[in-house]
C-alpha cells in the first residue's frame, strides 16, 4: 500500500521532474559555454627582452590627478578649420598640484596658440625654441607662478604641463590649431582624435633617467618612449564637449556624424553640431556637396607681413578606364599585435577576408601576419587561384591578437623578394599603427619599397593617423580607416577603386618664378583625391597651373589667383612647409640644418613644432614658499574596444622599480576539458538513473 | 497518462546522452589534440633541426617548433612551440616570444596547459634537471630551484635589463581540481648550469 502510494506520487511527479531534468540541462550548458568561452582576462605581452622581476602587493606612489574636461570649438569656412581645445584642469586635491597631461590632435595641425585662463585672467603664451620654452616654465614652476607649457611628442600627439594649481583651483588651458579638411571620393571630412591607442615600444631600455612619466622606459630606438606612454584610469572618463560650426559654402546633400549620435542644427546655410561624449573614440563628421556643387578647384590667399600666400584644392579628372590595369602583386600585413585585442582585430579580419574576396585569379598574393614576430603565408606570393585563397581565409579566420608590433619585421618580411616580372607590386597594410618608432619605419619605408605601392587601412577607436598617413605617403599610396566594423564593406570597396590604378600622375605645379610650393613634390592621385598644395608667392595677380598625366593623356587645369577669396592659410602653408623639411630629415638630409631652418618657419609663424613649444606663465607667484608641489600625471580613458595591459594603468597596485622593462600579461594555462568531461560524466550518470528509474517504475 | 508522458523520459535521457557525448568528446578531443600534435610537431621540429627556417607542422598554423622540452627524471619530451596564445597552447608548450631564447643571457620564459602538457610541474622538485634543445643542436641545462605560486591581479610579469640566465616554467594553478581558470599560476623557477 505504502509502495503503491509513493509509485503515485512519483507519477504525478514525472512531469515537474521532466522540467527539472531539462532545466538542469540547460543551466549546465549556459555554464559551461560561458566558461568555455572566458576570454583570457590579460593576455597582452608588450614585451622587450631581458628579465623577469616579480613585483609583489607593495601599493605605489600615486599623485591623484586634477580632474579634466574638455571644450572643442571648431569653426569651419570652405575647406580650412579653426579648433580651439580648452582643458580645463580642476585640482580637487588638497595640495597645490603640477598636472601633466599626454593628449591627440589631428597629424596635420598646425597649432599656433595657447592661453592660460585662471579665473577671469588670460595669460597669452609665446612660442619658444623647445628647450628655451622648458627652462622658462621650469623657472616659473620652481618660483611658484602659474605656468603652463605645450609640447609636441609626435604630430598628432601633444603634452600640457600646467605648474603650481591650487587645491580647489581650476585651470584652463586653451589652444588653437588649423587643419586643412580632407577631401575623398567627393566628401569632405573631419576628424578629431580623442583617445590614444598605447603605443608599442620596440627596442632595449636605456640606463637613462626617464624623460617622461609614461609607463614605458625610453629605449635606444624610440629613445622618447616615457613621453608619449601615458597611463590609463580603468574608471577615467574624460568628458568631451564638442560644438561645431559649419559653414561648407555650398548646399549639402549628406551630413553625418559617422561613429557619434551628435546634435545637428541647419541655421540658414550654417550647420551646428553639438556633442556631448567622453574621450573613447575619433570623432568624425563628413558632408557632401549637392551634385551641382562639387568644387573642380577651390583656392584661398592670405597676406601676412607683406608676404601673400596660397591654398589651392583641384579635383583631378574623373577616372575613365583606358588601360586594363597590370596584373598585381597583393601583399597583405596584418598587425596581430595585443593593441588590436578585442573589436580592432575583427574589424582588421573582415577587412582582410574582403581583400580576398576581391582577389583576381590572374593576381598573386601573400599574407604577413605579425605581432612580435611576422610570419608570411606562403614563403613567395602565390597566384589568387580559388584553392590558395580557401587557404588564406582560413588562415586570416584563426588569427588571433596577441603579442608586440614588430613592424619593421612584417615590412622586411613583405618586401624581401622583389616582386615577380610584369606584377606591379602593392602592399596593404591593415594596423592601428600603434608603435612609438614611426620615423623609423618610414626610412624602412623609404629604403625598401622599391617602386611598390604601399596602402594602410587604420583600424579602431583611435588609430595612430600619423602613421597612416606617412606611411602612405612614404609609400605612394593612400590611407582609409575603418573604425567600425559596420563600415568595412564600404571602406574597402573604396580602397580598392584606389588600388586599381591611379588616376593622375607625374603631377606637376606651374607657379611664377620665386614661388615656395609644398609638398615639393605632388603624390600620385588615386580615385577620389584632390590635389591639395600650399603656396608662397611673389605676387597674387598669378596664374597656377597643374600638369599631369591621367589615363595616357596630358591633363592641365590652371587658376587665376586673383579671383581667388581671403582666407587664414599663411599658418597651413608654414605647417606643409616644416613637414616637407621633416621628411627631408627622415630621408637622410641634414639633420641640423633642417632643425633650424624648421624652427625659423615655426618662430616667425608662431608654430608648435618637434622643436619649437608654447610656454605661458603668470607674473606674480602663487604657491607659498614652503608649500611642496607634486607632479601628478591625468591618466587617459581607455579607448572604445581595447583591452590595456595592466602596467599601463594608473591604478595598477604594483611600482615601478629601477629602470624595469615592459610588463607581461600571463598566459591563459587552463583548458576546459575537466569541466567538460565532468559535465560530460554527469549526463551519463543522470541518463544512467533516468533509464534505471524508469525500468523500475515500469517493472512495479 | 502512461501512455501520454512515456516517450519523455526517453527524450531526456536521449538528451542527456547527446550531451553527455558532446562534452565527453570536446573534452576528449582537448587531450587528444594536445597529444597528436606533438607527433606532427615532431616533423616540424626534425625540419628545423635541419635548417628550415619556417617549418610549420601544417600549412596554416601560425606557430612552429623552436626548441625540445626533455626533463630526463620524469620522462618528458615535448616540442615547444612559438608564442603563448591559446590556440597555440592547445598543441604544446609555448615560448614567450618576448622573453629570451636559450643560450643568449636573460630569461627563458615557457608556458602550458595546466592539464595536458604541463601537467608535470608538480612533480617537478628542486634539484631536477630541464634541457632545452634548439634547433642549432644546442642543449640548455637547468636545475630547478624552487617554485612559486602568484595572483596574476597582484603581481605583474616584468622583464629587465638584467643579464641572468633563468628558465621559468608558468601555468595554471591549481594544478588540478579547478574547473575554471582562475587568477593564479604556478610557476617552476631553474636556473642555467
Amino acid at each position: 500500500m505504502a509502495a503503491k502510494r509513493s509509485l503515485m506520487n512519483a507519477a504525478k511527479r514525472r512531469p515537474r521532474l521532466v522540467v527539472n531534468f531539462l532545466t538542469f540541462i540547460a543551466l549546465f550548458s549556459i555554464i559551461q559555454l560561458a566558461l568555455a568561452n572566458q576570454p583570457a582576462k590579460v593576455d597582452l605581452n608588450k614585451l622587450g627582452s631581458g628579465e623577469l622581476l616579480f613585483l609583489t602587493d607593495q601599493p605605489g606612489v600615486f599623485v591623484p590627478a586634477p580632474r579634466l574636461s574638455t571644450e572643442v570649438e571648431a569653426e569651419i569656412s570652405g575647406i580650412v578649420a579653426r579648433v580651439t581645445v580648452r582643458q580645463v584642469f580642476k585640482n580637487e586635491t588638497p595640495n597645490w598640484v603640477e598636472a601633466v597631461y599626454v593628449f591627440p590632435l589631428p597629424e596635420d595641425s598646425a597649432v599656433d596658440s595657447l592661453k592660460m585662463i585662471i579665473g577671469d585672467r588670460v595669460i597669452v603664451g609665446e612660442v619658444r625654441p623647445r628647450e628655451e620654452a622648458r627652462e622658462v616654465y621650469e623657472e616659473a614652476k620652481e618660483s611658484g607662478r602659474h605656468a603652463s607649457l605645450v609640447e609636441q611628442e609626435r604630430p598628432n600627439m601633444f603634452t600640457t604641463s600646467v605648474a603650481n594649481i591650487a587645491p580647489g583651483q581650476e585651470i584652463s588651458i586653451e589652444i588653437g590649431y588649423s587643419e586643412v579638411l580632407s577631401y575623398d571620393d567627393g566628401r569632405f571630412s573631419w576628424r578629431f582624435p580623442l583617445a590614444i591607442t598605447p603605443r608599442y615600444i620596440p627596442g632595449t631600455p636605456k640606463d637613462t633617467e626617464p624623460q617622461g612619466g609614461g609607463w614605458a622606459p625610453d629605449t635606444d630606438r624610440v629613445p622618447d618612449a616615457s613621453r608619449i606612454t601615458p597611463h590609463y584610469s580603468p574608471d577615467a572618463l574624460n568628458p568631451v564637449n564638442l560644438h561645431l560650426e559649419l559653414n561648407a559654402g555650398f548646399p549639402l546633400e549628406m551630413i553625418e556624424s559617422r561613429y557619434h549620435t551628435a546634435q545637428v542644427n541647419k541655421e540658414g546655410d550654417r550647420y551646428r553640431i553639438d556633442l556631448q561624449t567622453t574621450a573613447g573614440k575619433d570623432f568624425e563628421l563628413v558632408w557632401r556637396p549637392k551634385i551641382d556643387y562639387v568644387p573642380a578647384a577651390t583656392a584661398f590667399t592670405q597676406t601676412v607681413n607683406g608676404k601673400h600666400y596660397a591654398l589651392i584644392l583641384l579635383m583631378p579628372p574623373t577616372r575613365e578606364r583606358t588601360r586594363e590595369a597590370p596584373p598585381r602583386e597583393l601583399i597583405f600585413i596584418i598587425d596581430t599585435s595585443g593593441s588590436m585585442n578585442g573589436t580592432s582585430i575583427e574589424q582588421a579580419k573582415r577587412a582582410l577576408a574582403m581583400a580576398l574576396e576581391r582577389l583576381r585569379p590572374e593576381d598573386r598574393f601573400n599574407i604577413i601576419e605579425f605581432n612580435s614576430e611576422a610570419h608570411a603565408l606562403f614563403p613567395a606570393s602565390v597566384s589568387a587561384i580559388p584553392a590558395k585563397v580557401e587557404l588564406a581565409k582560413r588562415f586570416v579566420a584563426g588569427l588571433e591578437a596577441n603579442g608586440g608590433t614588430e613592424m619593421a619585421k612584417a615590412i622586411r618580411l613583405a618586401l624581401r623578394n622583389p616582386a615577380p616580372r610584369g606584377y606591379l607590386r602593392q602592399v596593404v597594410f591593415i594596423t592601428d599603427g600603434s608603435v612609438g618608432n614611426e620615423a623609423e619605419l618610414f626610412r624602412l619605408l623609404e629604403e625598401h619599397l622599391h617602386g611598390a605601392n604601399l596602402f594602410t587601412v587604420g583600424i579602431g577607436s583611435a588609430p595612430n593617423s600619423y602613421f597612416m598617413r606617412k606611411a602612405a605617403e612614404f609609400g605612394h599610396g593612400s590611407y582609409i580607416y575603418i573604425s567600425d566594423v559596420t563600415e568595412v564593406g564600404e571602406k574597402m570597396s573604396r580602397l580598392f577603386t584606389k588600388l586599381e590604378s591611379p588616376v593622375l600622375t607625374d603631377i606637376q605645379l606651374v607657379l611664377p618664378p620665386g614661388s615656395e610650393v609644398y609638398p615639393q613634390t605632388v603624390p600620385n592621385l588615386y580615385a577620389g583625391e584632390p590635389v591639395v598644395v600650399s603656396a608662397q608667392v611673389p605676387t597674387l595677380n598669378s596664374i597656377v597651373a597643374i600638369r599631369g598625366q591621367s589615363g595616357g593623356e596630358k591633363w592641365v587645369r590652371s587658376l587665376n589667383l586673383a579671383a581667388a577669396p581671403q582666407g587664414e592659410i599663411a599658418l597651413i602653408w608654414a605647417r606643409a612647409k616644416v613637414e616637407s623639411l621633416k621628411d627631408a630629415m627622415i630621408r637622410g638630409g641634414d639633420y641640423e640644418k633642417l632643425e633650424k631652418e624648421i624652427t625659423q618657419v615655426a618662430l616667425e609663424h608662431h608654430l608648435i613644432t618637434d622643436y619649437t613649444s608654447l610656454v605661458a606663465v603668470d607674473k606674480t607667484p602663487a604657491r607659498p614658499e614652503g608649500e611642496k608641489l607634486e607632479t601628478a600625471e591625468v591618466p587617459l580613458q581607455v579607448p572604445d574596444g581595447q583591452t590595456i595591459a595592466p602596467v599601463m594603468l594608473k591604478a595598477s597596485p604594483a611600482v615601478r622599480v629601477g629602470s624595469l622593462a615592459f610588463a607581461s600579461g600571463y598566459p591563459t594555462t587552463a583548458t576546459p576539458a575537466p569541466l567538460r568531461l565532468l559535465l560530460g560524466l554527469a549526463a551519463l550518470l543522470l541518463a544512467a538513473a533516468l533509464f534505471f528509474w524508469r525500468r523500475l517504475g515500469v517493472a512495479s | 497518462m502512461k501512455k501520454r508522458g512515456a516517450w519523455l523520459p526517453g527524450a531526456v535521457a536521449a538528451l542527456l546522452l547527446a550531451f553527455a557525448a558532446w562534452q565527453l568528446g570536446a573534452g576528449g578531443y582537448i587531450y587528444l589534440k594536445a597529444q597528436l600534435a606533438q607527433v606532427l610537431l615532431e616533423r616540424s621540429w626534425r625540419q628545423a633541426r635541419a635548417g628550415v627556417t619556417d617549418a610549420r607542422p601544417w600549412p596554416w598554423a601560425d606557430t612552429q617548433a623552436v626548441m625540445r622540452l626533455r626533463v630526463p627524471q620524469l620522462g618528458i619530451e615535448q616540442i615547444v612551440l612559438a608564442g603563448v596564445s591559446n590556440r597555440t597552447l592547445a598543441f604544446g608548450p609555448g615560448f614567450m616570444l618576448a622573453s629570451n631564447p636559450p643560450g643568449k643571457p636573460g630569461l627563458t620564459v615557457l608556458s602550458g596547459h595546466r592539464e595536458t602538457h604541463f601537467a608535470f610541474l608538480g612533480r617537478l622538485r628542486p634539484g631536477d634537471e630541464v634541457v632545452l634543445e634548439t634547433p642549432d643542436g644546442r642543449t640548455n641545462r637547468y636545475r630547478v630551484t624552487g617554485h612559486k605560486v602568484v595572483n596574476v591581479n597582484k603581481t605583474r610579469l616584468l622583464l629587465s635589463g638584467q643579464q641572468r640566465d633563468e628558465l621559468v616554467l608558468i601555468t595554471c594553478y591549481p594544478l588540478s581540481g579547478a574547473l575554471t581558470l582562475g587568477p593564479e599560476r604556478y610557476l617552476v623557477f631553474a636556473t642555467r648550469l
